[in-house]
Order: C-alpha cells, then structure tokens, then sequence
C-alpha cells in the first residue's frame, strides 16, 4: 500500500537528516540504501499485486471543505512512481559508490524526502495536498542544488510558477467551494476566466520543466554539480510540473488557448533546445538544452496520449535517466571537465570505463528511438520526428567531437586516473536491458535511426563547430529580455512612486505645505495677540464671522 | 477562578511595569521581570485557551463592571479564541524582542517599562467589549508609542516623531467624536458587536462611521497616510521599539474586526469598494517600493504593510458575504504565525545591521559568514512568504481564494502584490547570502548565540505546528 510506503520513507528521510560523524555517515546512507531497496521490493510486490485502497484522513476543515490527505494505491499511481522511485534508489546508491557529497545521508535524506513529496502530490486529489508537496518539492530544490549563485534564478522563476498555480487553485477553490481536484470538472461548466487558468497553470508548467521562454532558471543551474542537476532534473521541480499538467489538463485543455500554446512553446523548445545545444560549448548546458528538449516531447507526448501517463512513458524517462548517466560517466571518467573540447584529450587514463559509457549511451539512444516508436501516432508524428532528428543530430555532434575530433589545438591535459566502478556499469548496464524493448528494436524506424546515429558519429564534420564556438559569446538572451520587459520597469517603478509620490508629493508638498501653513497660522495668530490695530481688527471680523455662521447654520430661528 | 483570569491577564502586564520600575539597578533585574511577566501571560493565555468553548460565538468569561451607573456606563471585558490567538502572538513576539534586546539595553527599566505599558493597553484593547473601554485603551497607546520612540528610537529628526503624535491624536479625536455621538444617540455604553446594528439617522451614522473608519485607518500605513509609519519604521534601531511600532496597524486592523463582527453599517456600505481599492493601490505602491528599496528592513516593512492590508481588505470585502467568525478565525491563525515571524526577520535584520556597524563591515552578503543565523534567517523567510511551514500557508490560501469568490480583479491585484513581494524578499535574502556581494570580508563577525539558536528554534516549532493545527496548544 503507497500510504504505508510514504510513511516509511518519510521515517527513512527523518533518520537521515540527523547529523551524525562524518566516520559513520558512509555507513549509515548504505544502511539507508539497504531499507530503501526493501521498501522499495515491496513496492513491486503490492504493484504485482494489483490492489486499489485509499488511505484518506482529515487533517484540518475549512468552510472550503475539509482539507484531507488522500493517499490513493491504483495500478495508474504506482506506475506513475515507479520510474521516480527507480531513480531515487539509483541517485542515492551512485551518492555512495562515487562519493558526490561530504555528507552522504543528509543528500540521501534530501532525495527521499523529495519522493515522499512527489508521491504525496501524485496520490492525492486535494488542493492544498497538492500546493504543500509543490512548495516543499520546491524547498528542497535548494538543498539538492546547494548553490548560491546558480538557484537564484532557478528559484524565483519557480516560486513564480508556484504562485500562479496558488492563484489557479485559489479562483477555482472559490467558485466550486471545493478543495478537491475532482471537483474541477464543475469548474469547468461554470467556465469563469478558463483562458487565463489555462494559460497561467500551463506557464506554470513551462516554468517547471524549463522549455523555452522560461529556461533561464534552468541555464542558471550550468555550474553545479552534474549529478544535483540530473537529481533535480529528473525528481524535482520539473516533474512536479508534468504532474500538475497531468491533473489539471481536464480544465485547462476547455480554453481555446491551451493547444496553441502548448505546441508552440514545445516545438520552440525543440529547437531552441537544439541551437543551444549546438551552439555552446558548456558539456553541461548542452545538457540542460537536451532535456528541455526532452521535455518538450514528454509534454508532446502526453497531450496525444490524453495526458494519461502509462508504461512507455515510465521507460521513456527511465531510458532519458540512463543516457543522462552514461553523459555523467563521460564527464566523471574525463576528470569533470566543463569544456567539451577538453573531454577529448582526457581519455587515455580511463579508456575502458569511457568506452563502456558511450556504449551505455548508444544502448540509451536505441531504447528511446524504440519507445518513440512505440508511442507513435498519426497525431504526434511531426513532433516525434522533429525531435528524433534534433535530438540525433545535436547528440552525434557531441559524440563526435569527445571522440573523433582531431586532437590539434585543444589543451592537453590528461584526467586523472579514476577508480573503475564495475558495479555501477553492473546496474546501469542492467537498468538499460530493462529499458530495452526488443520488440521494438526491430522496427525499421530505430534501425535507420541506429544507422544515422552510428553514421553521423563517424562522419559528422564537427569539427567545425568548435570554431563557431568561437564565435558564439553564450549570451543570455532571454534573460535580458526578462531583464528589460519586467526587472528593469518594475524598478524604475519603484523607484518613481518612492521619489515622485513618497518623497515629492508625500513629505515635500503635502506635509510640508501643511507644516508651512500651520507655521504661518501661529506666527498669525502672535501678531494678532498684539495690541495693534490691524491685530484687534483681525480679531473682530474672525469672531463677527463665527457668529455669523453659528446664527445662520446653527438651528436658531 | 476562571472568570477571574482574563482581568488578571489583562493587568499582569501593568503590574509587572510597577515590577519593572520598581527593580534594583542590576544589570538584568528589569529584564529578567519583564521576561517571567511575559512568561507568566504565555501561560495564562494557555489556561485560558484550555478554557475556551470553541463552538460559542461571541466573548467569552465576560465580566462587566458598573463604572457611570447615572449615565448608563458599564465597562465590559472579555475574550473570544480570535482575541486571544492575536495576544499569543503579541506575547510571543514581545518576549522574542526582549529576549534579543541588545546588552546595553538590558538595563535599561524605561525601556522595558514603557514596553510593558503598552502591553497593557494592547491587552485592554483586545479584551475591550465596549465602546468606552476600547476608545480608552485605543487612546491610551498613544503614549507609550510616543515615549519610547521619543526616546529609543534614535530619531534624528524629531518632525517624524511631531508628525506621527500629530497624526495618531488627531485620529484619536475622531474617534472621540463618533463615540460621544453613539453615546448621544445610544444613551449609554454600548457593546462593540452591537454598534453596527444600532439604529441612528442617516447623516449621524455617516459621522459615526466615518470616524470610526478614519480613526482605524489612521493606524493603517494606507496610502498617502503611510508616511508617518514609513518615516519612522526606517529609521527606528532599537528592534524592541520598532515591533512596539509594527504592532500599531494591528489595533487598526482589530478595531475593524470588532466593529464590523457581525454586520458592516449600512451607511459605508457604498464607499466599502473605495476603501478597497486603496487599500489595493497601497498594496501595490508598497511592494514597488520596496522592490525599489535596497534594505531588507523596508522590503519587511513593505511586507507586513501588504499583510495588514490583505487581511483588511478581508474584513472590509467579505464580511458581507462570509461568516464573519470564520474569517475572523482564519486571519487570527495567519496573524499569530505572522506576528511573531515578523519580529524575528526584524530582530535578526537589526542585529546584523549592528554588527556590520560594528565591525565595519557590508551588510549585503553578511548571511554568508554567519552560517546559524542563515540557516534561521531562511527558515522564518520561508514561513513568512506564505509556504507550507506554518498556518500562514493554507490560510492564506483561503483568504485569497475568498477574495477570488468576491473579485476577480481584486483577488488578480492581491496575487500581483504577493508575488512581486516574495520574488523581491527572496531576491534580497540571495543577496544577503551572495559572498560576492560582501566587498569587504570580515571574519570576525559574531553569529548567533547558541542559546539564542534554540530559543528561536523553539519558536520556529511552536509555529510549525500550527501548520497541522492552529490550535495545537488547546487541549
């Protein structure tokens, strides 16, 4: 039952999280890893077993309605989990066997607390059930990027997207009275305000996963570890962001907006995602770049698949992790380096294990061509292909230049010899045979894709391309438009209000004509005090005046 | 004996300043009183809530005492759960500020009895069930504002001090008038819930109301009225005086509350969209500001005006079509996480300005050397912009959810004001933390004290509780 496995995990993150000696803490995240890899053999067991049961308790009441925790086991959510529990295990036992942090169990603890938040936000049907695991999803975002600099914009435009859902939930929390999510189908036949919903909850979204227009936060996460941005890639906010698209499609897709922008902003980040990747010689923006692309497709995918997740989906993003890792493994094995062209000179120490990457990384290539066939339909057949050629392409001129670029005027420097990790190639080897379908292998679509990917590794000129490296400044475009269509305005804003209405208006023109008046009224009033003419006089006609007033508007006939 | 306890309560603080002012000159006698009175009103709170029946509308242990017999003059006090959660919060917050009061100032029996003084007025004024009590004790706070920020709130100019008694004395007077004309009108005290019900001419209930209204929002920064608060708030050092300061829009803010209980006067019926729409146009030209603002002390300045405001526009907008208690219940869970989160952004700020004073040193980037000060700074920033780590977060979502059910628009302008005020609160708390931001390192910056840590932490826990269940302490 997931309620019970949620709570133990939650128990396994708590234990985690305590600060113990750096001596016990190797011994304590392979402890966790241990109890995980049982919970997570009877996760398995109760998914073969097929069981539906609800563990749903009320935790506060509203005039809303009660604010419950719902729990829900069904075949749909533990399918829905398992590739993020699969890849929650798999980041946790890679933290232990490559050593990525000084404190191993509190990363673990970080990485399972997470997927309890992912599993309390895939399993429940409440508002804020929902809003809660978002916002915590969010927080440890921070601890799993652990970096300054790069969550600055990372963050914001998470919070952002966070606050728009807030605002959905809200508007639609207040016509059908409800906090259940079930409800917004009568949302949808009440119809207020449906294409600003939709438009908001898929920016949202966008923002979440990183396509285009709302990558930056994305591009900002260059310069952390690479195996933090996987995690987050993978487990965080951005598939937090696909399943509130997965819960919320019903209402949004009823506003004539929601297809138009919904493809445009995918096939511009299909592209986007291409020229950037092309274009930078940054090893892991190229990354970044190829996930927004994949997102995009996943996003693609599921909108022709009615937004109903299912067994290919789970291998997709299962077969998107092993190649993510067989990429991490090239930069491990080539002492981290960030310059691509520097990955190249950095093979001959640790040859074998870079040659068993690359082969996980063809091995990866074929399963996903293989489940794009699979998911291939009259509908998403342009997106498919698009992304099929944008992606092989981008990845094989990668390929090549690490491999076969000519070793000519790139600096030399050799990695340093790095342990060989046979287990890790062990399990991943075997996590792509699961991935694998060989059915669909044979499909003539993956074989010419196959031919493609081996053909463009071996003759792609790429090595031009380092040249038009040089060429392009890595410039952050979006950015600066952000910069200049909203930060920039809304400062300038501030700071007119703070000068012109605060300052000038405020305190120079109103309280200072006031205090200036007051000023002039006592120096009045001491002058007319005096025992001068004009002074009595002045006198006489205020009191004449008083009476004046008092007899003709105070009630006296 | 429980009847007893709320009158108690409300005078504990006025006899822990006899306590205070009374205390040997010792370097934390003052102190150490104000801390265990404090301590001691926590407690009784704590009684009292264990007392409390929940499901019964209206005060509750109310004791009425013949003041004015001739003229019809009975004072009443009481309390409700909305009351008292809002003095929990003043407790807590005070206690914090005490607790984190600057070694100089520990001695300080002026300081300390003042605080206590307006402790009591502010005690008075939530338990006030009448309109005579509650126009004395709204009057009365006046001069302990004045005295301590006179004299501890290192004011350069005095004009903002001039200014500010100015301003408040002269909503004072308008309250005066409108209460006088009640007292006209009703021929005796009348009880606060009932003001709204009470039957008058027209043009008497227009000044009436209109005095009321003027009155309370003269303890609001609404704009342009913001400024005396403003002024004062940015110049203010003394962490103590500026939460003493800060808690001023809350009397406002309460006034409305137990005014409009039941039913708003039909006579500001037509100008209630007016006061909406400032109160909005406030909301925005604040967080524009403070987005404009380098300092963090007016981006939470900017934030708890924005707060007050929401939960303003709350009371003013949907009293009319909600249960006033529920919405009264649900602003007082957000206002007693929202109280004392406030106080301690406040004190941790002005610590940290005090010690880049100090050591002569930047202030932005500061977080980044004091490693157990950020790890607490981001913890009650993350409660205070809304996220699920107290009661503020669901709350706040059914606050703006109700406003959405009354306005669209409104509840869209609500939403612009709270983005842009967490996007500007998160900005600067990365700076704060952004190493490169410090130009000039210094490492002997203090960090927090142990002590001090877990006092905090521990507050921090008492408030992430309310997150399962505002009321977690009532058994």
């Amino acid at each position: 039952m997931i309620a019970y496995i949620t709570l133990t995990l939650f128990v396994i993150a708590l234990l985690g999280s305590i600060n113990i000696g750096i001596k016990k803490d190797r011994l304590f995240s392979f402890l966790m890893f241990i109890l995980l890899c049982g919970i997570f053999a009877f996760f398995g067991l109760d998914f073969a077993a097929g069981k539906d049961s609800v563990l749903a308790f009320v935790w506060n009441s509203s005039p809303g309605g009660d604010i419950k925790i719902d729990i829900i086991s069904n075949a749909y959510n533990y399918n829905l989990i398992l590739p993020f529990f699969t890849i929650t295990m798999f980041a946790v036992w890679q933290n232990i066997i490559l050593r990525f942090e000084e404190r191993r169990s509190a990363y673990n603890a970080a990485l399972v607390f997470n997927l309890t938040a992912l599993i309390v936000m895939i399993t429940g049907n409440n508002f804020v059930q929902l809003l809660f695991a978002l916002f915590v999803i969010d927080i440890l975002a921070l601890f799993l990027i652990k970096d300054m600099e790069a969550y600055r914009r990372y963050i914001l435009l998470n919070i952002f997207a966070d606050m728009f859902i807030f605002t959905v939930m809200a508007i639609i929390n207040c016509k059908v009275d409800s906090l259940d999510i079930r409800e917004i189908l009568r949302y949808k036949q009440i119809g207020h305000h449906l294409d600003f919903i939709a438009i908001s909850g898929l920016s949202a979204v966008f923002m979440k996963i990183g396509l285009f227009a709302f990558h930056i936060g994305g591009v900002g996460l260059q310069n952390i570890r690479l195996h933090r941005l996987q995690n987050v890639w993978f487990l965080s906010s951005p598939i937090s962001g696909l399943i509130m698209l997965m819960k919320f499609h019903v209402l949004w897709n009823s506003s004539v907006y929601f297809a138009p922008y919904l493809h445009s902003i995918c096939i511009l980040s299909m592209f986007g995602g291409f020229l950037g990747s092309m274009c930078t010689k940054h090893f892991k923006l190229k990354i970044i770049y190829w996930q927004m692309m994949f997102g995009a497709i996943l996003v693609e995918l599921l909108c022709f698949r009615g937004f109903e997740w299912s067994k290919e989906f789970s291998l997709l993003l299962l077969q998107m992790y092993v190649l993510a890792e067989a990429l991490y493994l090239i930069y491990y094995y080539t002492g981290r380096c960030n310059l691509i062209a520097e990955i190249i000179k950095r093979h001959s120490n640790n040859e074998t294990a870079l040659n068993m990457a690359f082969v996980l990384l063809f091995l990866a290539f074929i399963a996903i061509t293989g489940t794009l066939t699979a998911l291939y339909n009259r509908g998403n057949r342009y997106y498919i292909w698009t992304f099929a050629v944008l992606y092989t392409i981008s990845l094989t001129v990668s390929i090549r230049q690490m491999i076969f670029l000519p070793r000519s005027n790139i600096i030399t420097a050799k990695a340093p010899s790095v342990k060989m990790h046979w287990i890790l190639f062990f399990v991943l080897g075997s996590l792509s045979a699961f991935v694998l379908q060989p059915k669909q292998l044979l499909a003539p679509a993956v074989l010419g894709f196959t031919v493609a990917f081996l053909f463009l590794c071996r003759y792609m000129p790429a090595a031009k391309q380092i040249a038009f490296y040089g060429r392009y400044k890595n410039r952050d475009y979006i950015g600066m438009i952000y910069k200049f269509l909203f930060i920039k305005p809304l400062r300038l804003c501030g700071k007119f209000l703070w000068i012109l209405v605060d300052r000038l208006l405020v305190e120079k023109i109103i309280i200072g004509v006031s205090l200036t008046l007051a000023q002039k009224a006592i120096v009045g009033f001491r002058r007319a005090h005096q025992s001068t003419t004009m002074g009595q006089l002045m006198i006489v006609f205020i009191l004449v005046g008083l009476i004046c007033v008092a007899f003709s508007y105070g009630g006296y006939k | 004996m429980i009847f007893g306890l709320p009158v108690l309560l409300m005078f504990l603080p006025l006899l822990g300043c006899f306590f205070v002012l009374s205390s040997r000159q010792n370097a934390n006698n003052a102190k150490h009183v104000t801390i265990l009175t404090l301590c001691s009103g926590i407690l009784m709170i704590l009684r009292l809530f264990s007392e409390l029946d929940l499901s019964q509308k209206g005060m509750q242990f109310v004791y009425n005492f013949d003041w004015l017999t001739s003229a019809n003059i009975t004072l009443s006090f009481g309390v409700d759960a909305f009351s008292l959660l809002l003095l929990a919060g003043i407790y807590i917050s005070l206690l914090t500020a005490v607790v984190s009061l600057p070694l100089q100032q520990h001695e300080n029996k002026s300081l300390l009895a003042w605080n206590m003084y307006f402790l009591w007025n502010v005690s008075g004024l939530l338990f006030a069930n009448d309109i005579i009590s509650f126009y004395t004790f709204f009057a009365a706070i006046l001069l302990p504002l004045f005295m301590l920020i006179g004299q501890f709130g290192d004011l350069k100019k005095k004009i903002g001090l001039y200014m500010f008694f100015i301003f408040n004395f002269a909503g004072i007077i308008v309250l005066l008038c409108a209460v006088v004309l009640v007292f006209k009108y009703y021929h005796g005290n009348i009880m606060l819930h009932e003001i709204a019900l009470m039957n008058m001419p027209q043009k008497a209930a227009k000044a009436v109301w209109g005095g009321v209204c003027l009155a309370l929002l003269a303890r609001i920064p609404i704009w342009p009225f913001h400024y005396w608060i403003s002024s004062i708030v940015s110049i203010i050092k003394n962490p103590l005086v500026y939460i003493i300061t800060m808690l001023v829009p809350l009397t406002g803010l309460y006034g409305f509350m137990r005014f409009w209980q039941l039913t708003i006067a039909e006579s500001v019926m037509p100008y209630i969209n007016f006061m909406a729409i400032i109160c909005l146009i406030t909301m925005i030209f604040i967080v524009l500001i403070g987005i404009a603002h380098k300092e963090f002390l007016y981006k939470l300045f900017a934030y708890m005006t924005v707060y007050y405001l929401l939960f303003l526009l709350a009371e003013i907008l949907l009293s009319s079509i909600l249960q006033a208690d529920t919405l009264q219940m649900n602003i007082a869970y957000a206002l007693f996480t929202f109280l004392p989160v406030t106080s301690i952004l406040i004190i941790l700020d002005l610590q940290m300005e005090k010690e880049c004073e100090d050591k002569n040193c930047d202030y932005r980037g500061i977080l980044a050397y004091m490693p157990k000060r950020a790890k607490i700074f981001v913890f009650y920033v993350i409660m205070a912009l809304g996220m699920p780590v107290s009661a503020l977060f669901w709350n706040n979502f059914i606050i703006v959810s109700d406003l959405f059910k009354f306005s669209f628009n409104i509840g869209i302008c609500v939403m612009f004001a709270l983005s842009l005020l967490t996007i500007s609160m998160l900005y600067e708390l990365y700076v704060m933390r952004d190493l490169k931001k410090h130009i000039s390192p210094n490492e002997n910056i203090a960090d927090i004290s142990n002590l001090h840590l877990a006092y905090l932490a521990f507050i921090g826990a008492i408030l992430f509780l309310s997150f399962f269940n505002p009321l977690w302490f009532k058994f």
